[in-house]
């Protein structure tokens, strides 16, 4: 019966130029994305101790199960592997992104490609459906190495139209038809300079930043991969996947024929039909969306054309430009000046392939010590990068990206990362404690605040990254912050709130959404904690569900106010695949997940006390990097069994309780509360005997003295 | 609210670009993507900063919008403490303790912070004037 998945996974070693097609049939119970990442990982990756540029390093890419389905927002792929932006250890780790690359993967049949070993010169892999091909990517074969990103996938479609023809007529369907073009996931300048600041970049903007995959890619010679698919996904009952969407139209405003409902959906319902706009902050745009999906969260600026389909890395010089496009006269936000230089320079952020979120973390810390007078010529950390453009301009923009990128001057040390640059110039200790280097676990830059909304510090802390998860995010602090911020009223009460998110939270009982000083160390937030993770690990990241439309917990359109979690997983789940599974074995298949890479994390070495965050998170009572401003962080609280909305700002975590919280943790994860390893019966009841024997085997297994 | 007119000194320290970290912290809240902060070193960069989108925008917006931020006790310290100008601080104080949110201040706040610019912008003028009549 057709269950979701395409059949087929590629392996290919680079090494031996060898490409091996496997039925997917042995990774299935780990439901897709993620969970089909992470067992790849474990058994191809024979020594899981290398470092991230080793060539032993495996990088799986694997889209989510429900990809290319009609499943609405699940356009999500998964790229895993040693990463090296991590820190003080290059932790296996996870990026993510959308588009159309995972949907055209499993279109052509496969369910994952999973690269290992290194080529000796520059290569990429062709993928057309049943045909896969290493190519060669220098200068005397494709002429792609020493391209940028965008003029890589051009050069690509350009040699795939004069291969096979601009229009793939094929032969029926589902046998070589499509108007499409290649989806190609390449990596620019800055991973060909193997820095530990480079993406993943697919189409204009959707790219996988985080990990510093790039610079991996990079190490290997391996410049793109580049899949056309022309098949189909089949799913196990199409007339109810459809009755799915239909109810979701019906019920929760996911009508995609009318994306202006009468409430402010967007604000009100995650998975509601409402458009995210799509545009440019600086002006009217076009929207791009991921494949399947209907909110369009990317925009197309139409008036400049720059840096097509990016989102989120608008902001990493935005705010500069504003403020520079003031000094000289401009309307302060949102100026034509403001505008061209921001744009200019996301456009040149992508065609370089950098991660926008650890360069501003490196900005805003060199320009915190230029402040400082620790940044100059003849200073501490030697460079004119201040003298040589105006901070703010575009030609700043530009001369700190192409020094991170070509490891000129002070590139060197840029290549590395702030960590690690900090830890070079004795900094590191002394500038996570004031906040000028706003790092809050593992080297990844500060997101949302640990010291406030504990479920993202905690969610990060026990993984091996910024969990950028927005589940409560969203409806827990940003919802609640912006009304308040405005003294609007919230439609949801605090209680009201707790009420309907808790009752989501299938299999755990007696939890409360609650922030408050003493419920941030409470066992009910270790519950919610645990549950996140799980969630994510599967519905989202390993399904393929886009974490800005799921968990769908609030739903203002509707009489009771609740979302579709969980139903509307669980109604995905059964049409697509075929299984009868519940919600709550989904989560347990979260934990399962969760369990095997936190095993891969133990054989790396990670140990509980190595699970704390930077100093400023127990000192500093405000936000990072502009002491003494704090910044608003508005959050569900329960005192004294009165239920309010609450600033939490200016809140430190109490090191004690939090050594405290972590023993409970680890107890309800069923890990050593000593080592916070996992413990044998633990692993066997999720059926990971083998990770046990991994773990007994290198001495590492939890609740063994 | 009236401002007293500055004397041209008052007007030059009012207006001045302060160095370092004598700069007033603020901030960019943005959903999903994280908060930015920033630091602002004049009067005119203050006021440019404190721009924000309304209520109904910022429901229309999604994920797209963002709201500029400061501390208003922050503000209220600085403007007295740092750029010396304690009346104005003063006006602000009364303005930012009558009860209402952040949001419904800013345009307020903005007013009286334009209004002490062009006034101090206005007696340099004159000053200008003058020297130059000498």
């Amino acid at each position: 019966m057709a269950d979701g998945f395409a059949g087929k996974v590629i392996k290919v070693d680079l090494t031996t130029k060898r490409v091996d097609v496997v039925d997917t049939d042995p990774y299935k119970a780990w439901g897709g994305g993620h969970g089909v990442g992470s067992a790849l990982f474990w058994e191809m990756c024979e020594d899981k101790t290398i470092d991230a540029f080793d060539p032993g390093n495996v990088v799986t890419i694997t889209p989510g199960r429900f990809s290319a389905t009609l499943a609405p927002s699940a356009a999500r792929t998964e790229v895993q592997g040693l990463g090296p932006q991590g820190y003080p250890t290059e932790w296996f780790t996870r990026s993510n992104f959308g588009g159309r690359w995972g949907g055209m993967l499993r279109l052509a049949g496969y369910d994952s490609v999973a690269v290992v070993g290194k080529a000796d010169t520059p290569v990429w892999i062709d993928i057309q459906d049943g045909k896969i091909e290493i190519r060669d990517a220098s200068e005397t074969g494709d002429a792609l190495w020493g391209l940028d990103t965008f003029e890589t996938q051009k050069r690509v479609w350009d040699i795939l139209d004069t291969e096979g023809g601009e229009w793939r007529t094929g032969q029926s369907r589902d046998a070589g038809r499509t108007l499409q073009r290649a989806a190609i996931l390449t990596i620019g300048a800055a991973g060909e300079s193997i820095t530990r600041n480079a993406a993943l970049v697919h189409d204009g903007g959707s790219g996988a930043g985080q990990g510093g995959f790039g610079g991996v890619w990079g190490s290997k010679n391996l410049k793109a991969i580049s899949v056309i698919g022309t098949g189909s996904v089949e799913v196990a009952d199409a007339a109810a996947l459809m009755d799915t969407r239909l109810w979701l139209k019906r019920e929760y405003m996911n009508d995609t024929d009318n994306p202006a409902p009468p409430i402010p959906a967007t604000w009100a319902a995650t998975l509601s039909a409402r458009p995210s706009t799509g545009g440019s902050a600086f002006g009217p745009g076009r929207p791009e969306a991921c494949m399947s999906c209907h909110k369009s969260c990317h925009g197309k600026r139409v008036i400049s054309g720059l840096a097509p389909g990016s989102h989120c890395d608008d902001a990493w010089y935005s705010h500069s430009a504003n403020m520079y496009a003031a000094s000289q006269g401009e309307p302060p936000f949102g100026s034509a000046l403001a505008g061209e230089i921001s744009d200019r320079a996301t456009e040149l952020l992508q065609r370089l392939g950098l991660n926008s979120y650890m360069l501003v973390a490196m900005l805003t810390w060199l320009h915190n010590l230029h402040e400082k007078g620790l940044v100059g010529p003849g200073k501490l950390i030697e460079t004119d990068l201040f003298e040589t453009a105006t901070y703010g301009t575009y030609e700043f923009a530009e001369t700190f990206l192409n020094r991170a990128t070509y490891r000129q001057e002070i590139g060197e040390d840029l290549a590395e990362g702030p960590a690690r640059m900090a830890m070079k110039y004795g900094r590191y200790e002394e500038d996570t404690a004031t906040g000028d280097l706003i790092l809050q676990e593992w080297g990844w830059a500060h997101h949302y605040d640990a010291r406030t909304e504990v479920e993202w510090g905690y969610g990060s802390l026990f993984t091996s990254r910024d969990c950028n998860d927005h589940d409560f995010n969203w409806v827990a602090y940003w919802m609640p912050s912006a009304y308040a911020l405005y003294g609007v009223p919230n439609p949801v009460s605090a209680e009201k709130l707790s009420e309907i998110v808790t009752s989501k939270m299938m299999p755990y009982t007696d939890i409360d959404l609650d922030y408050s000083d003493e419920g941030i160390y409470s066992d009910s937030m270790v519950k919610l904690v645990s549950w996140h993770r799980a969630y994510s690990n599967y519905f989202k990241q390993s399904l393929g569900l886009c974490d800005w439309a799921y968990s769908d917990f609030i739903n203002l359109g509707r009489d009771d106010l609740s979302g579709a979690t969980p139903e509307v997983e669980t109604r995905f789940v059964k049409s697509i695949t075929g299984s009868d599974e519940s919600f709550e074995e989904g989560i347990t298949k979260g934990k399962r997940i969760g369990n095997l890479d936190r095993a891969i994390w133990v054989l790396q070495g990670r140990h509980r006390d190595q699970e704390v965050f930077t100093e400023y998170n127990y000192s500093l009572p405000a936000a990072p990097g502009f002491l003494p401003a704090e910044i608003p962080y508005i959050l569900p609280v329960k005192v004294d069994g009165k239920w309010s909305y609450k600033d939490t700002s200016g809140r430190v975590l109490d090191r004690e309780r939090l050594e405290d919280f972590k023993t409970r943790y680890y107890e309800f994860e069923g890990w050593d509360p000593v080592t916070g390893w996992p413990t044998k019966a633990t692993l066997e009841e999720l059926d990971l005997g083998f990770v046990a024997d991994a773990l007994g085997a290198a001495e590492r297994l939890g609740g063994v003295s | 609210m009236n401002l007293a007119t500055p004397t041209a000194d008052q007007a030059n320290r009012f207006l001045r670009t302060l160095h370092a970290e004598d700069g007033l912290g603020v901030a960019v809240l943005m959903p999903h993507r994280g908060q930015r902060t920033l630091t602002v070193y004049s009067l005119q960069e203050l006021a440019g900063f404190l721009q924000l989108p309304d209520f109904s925008t910022v429901i229309e917006s999604g994920y797209q919008t963002s709201i500029n931020y400061v501390s208003t006790r922050n503000m209220v310290g600085w403007i007295s403490d740092v750029l010396g100008d304690a009346e104005l601080g003063e006006a602000l104080k009364t303005l930012t303790e009558d009860g209402r949110a952040f949001g419904e201040l800013v345009a307020d706040m903005k007013s009286l912070l334009n209004d002490r610019v062009a006034q101090c912008l206005e007696v340099l003028k004159l000053a200008a004037t003058d020297t130059s009549d000498d």
